[in-house]
């Protein structure tokens, strides 16, 4: 639970799980399976932040990232009802090869950055208990001093989400009628 | 297990939203289909998210994790938002494939 020290059996074995379910919502075929791994690993990713001692950001992950977003996604591609697309098509190859040098690059590139660097031994990281930070209430009293403007604003971007949606959602007949044509 | 008592919990964290990120660029780049580049795009906030989780635990700083919850709120609505628009693009199009959907290209 302290950020000094290596981590422990149970915190590997979610990493390995949230990359192991991470990789087959690219690598598989059927949208309805890539839905399902993606609320794995959302899921296993709330299980980490716990693991690290955030458990208001666990909660949250799972609440609404876990249960709302990923549910979202299974539900409207069970909607749509697609069709599996196969991975490798004619004409794919040069998006493909782009696709894998980008993600080698920059995955060598930040693994040797994180891996390599000093995180872990800095003496004033254990001034602090992890409760202070971490704890619902530090982390609400901030969005009501500090980040009081971008939280409103949120509010905002969350209204005309609403708003947006319903107007997309709506058959064109429906429109027009509001519109009194 | 041996591997990994070199590291500490903060690389490891960090390690893992790294290869979480580099996931989803890969497969936004090499997907076809939108509902799954959407999913990939999901994956790369994931990665970030998990990042700023262990160094806010790293620095005992409890800005990260506010940073977080408007990460989260931004990807919901951005979710929302797509999800609506492909809904809407299948109803008229019939596919939400991305090389097909080329309308705007003139």
């Amino acid at each position: 639970m302290e950020s000094v020290g290596s981590p422990n059996v149970v915190q590997i074995v979610l990493g390995f799980l949230t990359l192991v379910t991470a990789l087959s919502v690219v690598l598989s075929k059927n949208p309805v399976v890539s839905a399902v791994n993606l609320m794995a690993t959302l899921f296993l990713t709330g299980a980490l932040y716990i693991g690290l001692g955030h458990f208001f950001m666990g909660a949250i992950q799972i609440l609404i990232y876990a249960g709302a977003i990923a549910v979202l996604f299974v539900f409207i591609v069970m909607l749509l009802d697609l069709k599996p697309l196969s991975l490798t098509l004619p004409g794919r190859a040069v998006s493909i090869a782009g696709g894998v040098f980008v993600s080698l690059f920059l995955g060598l590139g930040l693994s040797v950055a994180a891996f390599r660097s000093s995180f872990g031994n800095q003496g004033a990281a254990e001034v602090e208990s992890l409760a202070s930070i971490a704890s619902p209430s530090v982390i609400s009293l901030q969005f009501l001093s500090k980040y009081h403007l971008p939280f409103q604003v949120a509010g905002l971007l969350i209204f005309a989400t609403v708003m947006g949606v319903v107007v997309l959602g709506k058959p064109k007949k429906q429109l027009d009628q509001v519109e009194g044509k | 297990m041996e591997l990994f008592s070199g590291l500490s919990v903060t690389q490891f964290h960090v390690g893992i939203g790294v290869l979480l990120f580099c996931i989803g660029v890969s497969g936004f780049l090499i997907r076809r289909s939108g509902l799954i580049a959407l999913m990939c795009l999901e994956l790369m906030l994931n990665g970030v998210n998990l990042c700023l989780v262990s160094f806010s635990n790293l620095h005992r700083n409890p800005e990260g994790a506010s940073l977080v919850l408007f990460i989260v709120l931004v990807a919901a609505a951005e979710a929302a938002v797509a999800l609506g628009l492909f809904v809407a693009i299948f109803r008229k199009v019939g596919t939400v494939s991305l090389d097909d959907l080329r309308s705007l290209k003139g």
